[in-house]
């Protein structure tokens, strides 16, 4: 019973997490739904299960399930938040101060080939390798 | 009470999915499919606390490993490509 | 050694977990497992640093999660549920000294579940972490809460070093400390 519970409040809350990704204006805003209440929706619904299902087998496996979703979700999105902020192509709207685009200004730090920091990859037009190979067309 | 969280996860996968499909961004269709799949684990366990099999629930464990790698490699992608 | 043989530890303790049951088979099976693991990825032997944990301050640091946690999934519920989303977002600058990467993945992951914040961009030399903000009052504010919760990190993983610094850091900009009051 109380597990039919918890997963029932772990499902609304994964609910409310889609209605805020359908409803944010902004897409860093529904990264922000998405960490916070899908994490703790799914953990809630796995924490329901373990408690329901008598097995000792499938209790652990719920366990690290649950484990496993609180380490690795909210890491997956700061990855996708930093990847969406740092694409030249896709709008991000910043209603205030954005002391992010200030500094990167300021230092005339430039996503590319030239920064050391990424990994050098190909150009997505033409499949050359930025670092002066003339071999391709 | 297990039917009406079915209810509440198929609408919420209804919302990832328009995410998915409308997103003007591909950020935005990647957390379509992370909600998805989040859809997906808890649809999982729902099944296994209806019928009290546990079977299947060492998929819901690798949906969460293999979502949050692909996840991760997407954002590399669009970091890299820039759309 | 010490800090490779706790890892082996914890890696087997996920493999005995994931099969289910602790039985001979799977434990055997875990520690050849683990056991060519680390031999075959040398980085995974030595965490960096050493580790330093104090039991109190990491018990009021998992409380404070946890009473996070609550709040921002509240705050996400009513904003969700408002005709209306009213969100101000802005991104700001928070310099985090005395932090070892190791802090600032932890401080990372928990300013993500903190109400209203994420993380954006994280740099480890000078440490500085750029956080996207969904209602924005004042950068002083922001910088403050997020002061406050690398101050509880270091207090329950940091050497005194780290923890002197942040001080100086907090003295500099002027945030009293937490046992001096106002006038």
């Amino acid at each position: 019973m109380t597990g039919q519970v918890l997963a029932l409040f772990g499902t609304a809350l994964t609910l409310v997490a889609a209605i805020g990704v359908v409803r944010f204006p902004d897409v860093l805003a529904r990264m922000h739904a998405l960490t916070k209440a899908s994490t703790v929706g799914v953990v809630l619904a796995l924490l329901g299960g373990a408690v329901t299902l008598d097995h000792p087998n499938d209790v652990t496996t719920l366990l690290l399930a649950a484990a496993l979703q609180v380490l690795t979700l909210p890491m997956a999105t700061n990855l996708m938040s930093r990847s969406t902020y740092m694409a030249r192509g896709i709008a991000v709207h910043v209603d205030n101060i954005d002391e992010l685009a200030e500094y990167r200004a300021l230092e005339e730090v430039e996503p590319g080939p030239e920064d050391d920091r990424l990994p050098r990859h190909r150009t997505p037009a033409t499949g050359v390798r930025p670092s002066g190979d003339d071999s391709g067309t | 009470m297990i039917a009406a969280s079915y209810v509440l996860a198929a609408l919420a996968a209804v919302g990832f999915g328009y995410r998915l499909v409308a997103g003007p961004s591909l950020s935005d269709r990647v957390i379509g499919v992370d909600g998805l799949l989040i859809v997906g684990v808890t649809a999982i366990v729902l099944r296994a606390m209806q019928t009290g099999e546990g079977a299947f629930l060492p998929v819901a464990l690798v949906v969460t490993l293999v979502s949050f790698i692909s996840t991760a490699v997407v954002a590399r992608f669009i970091e890299g490509r820039g759309r | 050694m010490r800090s490779s043989v706790a890892i082996a530890v914890m890696m087997l303790a996920i493999w005995v977990l994931a099969w289910g049951s602790a039985s001979w088979a799977n434990v055997a099976s875990g520690v050849v497992v683990v056991a060519a693991l680390l031999i075959v990825v040398p980085d995974a032997r030595q965490p960096g640093g050493r580790l330093v944990v104090r039991p109190v301050p990491l018990a009021r640091l998992v409380v404070r999660y946890l009473g996070d946690v609550v709040v921002s999934n509240a705050q996400i519920t009513r904003e969700v549920l408002r005709p209306r989303p009213r969100l101000s977002t802005a991104i700001v600058r928070v310099p985090l000294a005395g932090c070892t990467p190791e802090a600032l993945t932890v401080i990372a992951n928990l300013v993500a579940m903190t109400p209203g914040e994420t993380p954006i961009e994280v740099e480890a030399d000078p440490p500085v972490m750029y956080v996207h903000v969904l209602r924005f009052t004042s950068a002083d504010e922001v910088r403050r809460g997020i002061w406050g919760l690398r101050d509880q990190v270091l207090a329950a993983f940091g050497t005194d070093e780290a923890i002197a610094a942040a001080r100086a850091e907090e003295q500099a900009a002027g945030v009293p400390a937490p046992g001096e009051g106002g006038p």
